[in-house]
This record gives structure tokens, sequence and C-alpha cells, in this order.
């Protein structure tokens, strides 16, 4: 199958105000593939998944999903198989309750009423927030907004997967639980992350951007395994990688 | 609390309770809203000097109020909160009409004095009918049931959209104007800073808002107001409510109640 393909060519891109965000970046994701995007804070990796999702266009260059090229007039058949989950949860939650939250999606594409109410439920259920439901997002805690925003992204039943640094903020257990879940979907997956040690136990495949260009990838294990290379693009060795006590090495 | 978190503490406050159980909760909101419509239309169309026919009204508030559990401390609270603005109008009566009204022997009452009384009743009958309508049905459900109808639906998006934004504008000053404060040791804002803060303002509630709006279309909105859960039936219940009262309140305004109500009791006890 190659229907989620994923590809970038020479996209470039610059904010109104002049700020260069995305240049000469180009990269090839295949169906099913989960990769991890890292890079230091203003790399531009917010920035690439709004145009993977279809919310920004190239300014030059092409982003392509399953050899169509994603432009204005399809664009609306492209969102239907993308989902992003926003970097900030109160960028992306507006409903007055979790329920009709999650069915945003769903309804608007004209799934009928009951068959939502029984997808809201069971995505809910797989996030692990179903007590949420009647709540209003607004006074959820941070975590769990985002686990709200997931749901809400989930129950869209998009083919790929967009995710901005969605372990920020989450305790040790949810942050666990969400990489279970992540592990278990068969989407294709772009995890924007700092969480390196997220990105070496969820993505095969890891991309570096730096200034807004891809800087090095390949093999996870290769990449967050370079310190010389990290180093240079403002990042560290995942903790797991750091030896000392952290690792937790065991007494005999 | 700052002005602001107390706005959008009521604004919160109001979707809470929303979210009762009541028997005028479940009323369709459609039927809710014809009522609250019929109601307020009745009520502006009294005459100027009116003040005993409409009393016979303040049983509508009274009963959805009452019957919606909601609490009337907050209630009047809001009702308070926005009343200088009417007794503005309601003094200008009283400076401005001085012309005799009604006469008891050597007194009279000036007609000012009557046109000011039946002002704020009319005020507060119609606010605190709309204040229990959005209470009780809550705003998104009305939004959807508006856009039900392909007429209204641009009308319910734009609802909608006010209705967010007016949160959206009212968190983003109350951060700032936290932030603010806690840096300021205590200090109240100073204009020369208002101006400071006004640029970041609008340029974060834009922001925000341009976000929310691409998080709206990334989850398939393509600019029409989504209804939710299956379109809600109209039961027999809601139609007795609906034309109960409107029949209640037609009568009212053609016939003068209270003087019929008087009549009865007096020619009873006679
Ligand atoms: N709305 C905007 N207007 C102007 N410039 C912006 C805007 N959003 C981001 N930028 C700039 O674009 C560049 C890339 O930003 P982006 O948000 O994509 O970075 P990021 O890699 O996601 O960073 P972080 O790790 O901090 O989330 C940065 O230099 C940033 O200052
Ligand atoms: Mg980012």
């Amino acid at each position: 199958m190659s229907h989620h393909i994923i590809e970038v060519e020479d996209l470039k891109y610059s904010y109104p105000d002049g700020t260069e965000a995305l240049r000469d970046l180009s990269f090839r994701i295949t169906h099913g593939e989960s990769v991890a995007l890292i890079g230091a804070n203003g790399a531009g990796k917010s920035t690439l998944l709004l145009h993977l999702a279809g919310l920004l266009f190239p300014q030059t260059g092409r982003v392509r999903l399953g050899g169509i090229t994603v432009t204005r007039k399809n664009i609306l058949q492209i969102r239907r198989r993308v989902g992003l989950v926003f970097q900030d949860p109160d960028d992306q939650l507006f409903m007055p309750t979790v329920f009709e939250e999650v069915a945003f999606a769903p309804v608007n594409m004209g799934v009928p009423p009951d068959e939502v109410k029984e997808l809201v439920n069971s995505v809910l259920e797989q996030v692990g927030v179903s007590h949420l439901r009647p709540r209003p997002p607004y006074r959820l805690s941070h975590g769990e907004k985002r686990a709200v925003a997931l749901a809400a992204v989930l129950a869209g039943l998009p083919d790929v997967l967009l995710l901005d640094e969605p372990s920020a903020g989450l305790d040790p257990r949810a942050r666990r639980q969400l990489i279970e879940l992540l592990r278990g979907f068969t989407h294709t997956k772009i995890v924007a992350t700092h969480d390196l040690d997220l990105a070496w136990e969820l993505c095969p495949r890891t991309i570096i951007l730096a200034a807004g260009t891809v800087a090095a990838e390949g093999p996870s294990r290769e990449i967050l395994g370079d310190e010389k290379l990290l180093r240079c693009c403002g990042l560290e060795l995942p903790l797991r990688l750091q030896g000392g006590p952290l690792v937790g090495t065991t007494r005999e | 609390m700052s002005v602001l978190e107390n706005a959008l503490y009521d604004l919160h406050r109001l979707e809470d309770l929303a979210a009762g159980e009541t028997f005028i909760h479940r009323l369709h909101p459609g039927a809710n809203f014809l009522a609250t419509a019929v109601f307020v239309t009745v009520v502006a169309s009294f005459p100027r000097y009116e003040v005993t026919g409409l009393m016979p009204l303040v049983v509508y508030p009274a009963f959805t109020l009452l019957l919606a559990d909601l609490p009337l401390g907050f209630v009047l609270a809001r009702l308070l909160v926005v009343s200088p603005f009417v007794l503005f109008f309601a003094l200008a009566d009283l400076f401005f009409i001085r012309a005799p009204l009604v006469r008891f022997g050597p007194f009279f009452l000036p007609a000012g004095w009557i046109s000011a009384a039946s002002l704020l009743l009319r005020f507060f009958l119609s606010v605190s009918a709309a204040l229990s309508f959005v209470a009780t049905g809550g705003f998104v459900p009305f939004c959807a049931f508006l856009a039900r109808w392909r007429l209204f639906r641009p009308f319910a998006s734009v609802l909608f959209f006010v209705y967010r934004y007016s949160y959206l504008t009212l968190e983003e000053a109350a951060r700032l104007v936290r932030a603010h404060n806690l840096r300021a040791g205590g200090r109240g804002l100073r204009l020369r800073e208002w101006g400071h803060l006004i640029g970041p303002f609008l340029w974060r509630t834009y922001a925000r808002a341009h976000c929310l709006y691409l998080a709206m279309v990334a989850r398939g909105f393509n600019g029409v107001f989504p209804s939710f859960g299956p379109p809600r039936k109209w039961t027999g219940k809601d139609l007795l409510y609906v034309s109960t009262w409107t029949i209640f309140f037609l009568l009212a305004r053609c016939v003068d109640l209270a003087a019929l109500l008087g009549g009865l009791v007096l020619g009873g006890t006679r």
C-alpha cells in the first residue's frame, strides 16, 4: 500500500513577520512508519507539522500525501486523513464538554449520531479518560487536556497521526500509558518531541531538524546514540544512554 | 479576583448551571427559546406607563428560576451588575417627565415615576428570563438547534464564534493582567502600561483565535456549525409548555389580569 506515504520536497516557509521557519526541507516517510522529529527549540518542528496537516501551505516546494500534492483544492480530503495533535492543548479545545469536543470531528464528517456516541465512548475509553466525558475541557489539568486533545483527534479516524510533543507535561504513568497506546496504533506516525527516550522506544527512525532543515536522519538507534551529532544540534543523549545511576544499575 | 476573572467565572458558571438535570433543562431548546422569545416580545410591547399589567408576568422568570434550580443570589447579582445602565434611563424619566399622571386626592404621581418603574420592571423581567434561558439550555445546544435550518446556519456559526471568542479574549486578558500583577509588587496597572499591554493582548488573542480556527479546520470544520446527537424531537410536553405560556402571556397582555383577579377576590368576599 502506498496511500500513506508522505513526501516533502524542497519545502520553504517564512512567517508573515519574515522569520524563516523552514528551508530546503526534504524527506520521505513510508506507509505505517513511526518517525521521531527532533530538534532544538525553534528548529521548525511545529511549523513542519502544520504543513503536513494542510494547515499551512509551502511557499516553495511541495508536500505530497499518498502521491497527491497538497493544494488548497484537495485540502478537505487531505485533512480527513491526517490528524494533528497540537503542542498546546489550549489551542485545540473549544467545545463546552469533553464529549462534544471529541464528537466534533466525526460529526463534521457526517457520521450518524448514534455511531458518533459509540465512537466517542470507545475513543475516550482507549485514551483512558472516560471519566472526564461530561466535564468542560477548560477545567481540566494540563495532562488531562492533552489526553482529551488526543482523543479528539483519534475520533476523526485519521490514517496519519501527527503529534506535537505528546509527552510534555505528563506524569510518568500517563507518559507510559501514552507510549503503550501509541505503540498499538498502526497509523503512520510522526512525533515531534524533546523526549528522546520516547523517540527511542516508539520510533524506529529519527529526523533531526536544525534551523528549518534536515540536519540528519536515519535509524533512531544510530542517530540518538551519536553524541557529537546531537550536541551539534543543541540536543543531548537520551537519558537511557547517559550511563550513571539513571540507568538503574542493579546492585548485586 | 480581578474584574476579568470574575467575568470569566460568570461565563463558566452559566455553563455549569446549563448542565443541570431539571424539567426545564430537559425541554427542547426550541421550546425554551420560543417561550422566552414570546415573553420578551410581550414584555416589550406594553405601553410606556404600564406597571400593574406587567405584574402577573413575574410568574414566568420566577417559575423557570425556581424549577430549574438556579441560585437566585447569582441571578440577582448579575441583574444588579447590568442595572446601572438602565437605571440611568429610568432616572432620566424621573427628572424630565414631570406631568402628573395619577392623582390620590391632593397628591399626584408624576408620569416620569410611572414610566421609570415600568422601564425597570420590564428590564428585570426580560434580563432574568434571558439569563434563565442561557442557564437552562446552554448556548451551544441553542446554536446547534439554530443550525438545523439552512437559513439560520451562518447565524449559528457566527453566534458560536462570538461566544467562543469572548471566552478567549477574557482568558487572554486575565492571563496578561495576572502575569503583570505577579511581578508588579502589588501595584495596579498604570495607564501607560495599558498602552504596552494592549499590543501583545491583541496579538495573543489573534494568534490563539487563529490556532483554534486551525484546530477546528483540522477536524473537518467547513464553516457549518455541526449539530450533536440525534435531532431532538418535539414531545407533547414541549408543545404544551410553549402553548400554555404563550396563552398566558397573550392573556396578560390583552386582559388586565391583576384587576380581574382583584375583582374576583373582592367580588367573592363582598
Ligand atoms: N506565528 C509565528 N509568527 C512568526 N514566527 C513564528 C511563528 N511561529 C513560529 N515562528 C518562528 O518559526 C520558527 C520555528 O518555530 P516552530 O514553532 O516551528 O519551532 P519548534 O521546533 O516547534 O520549537 P519548539 O521546540 O520550541 O516547539 C521559530 O524561529 C519561531 O520563532
Ligand atoms: Mg513546537
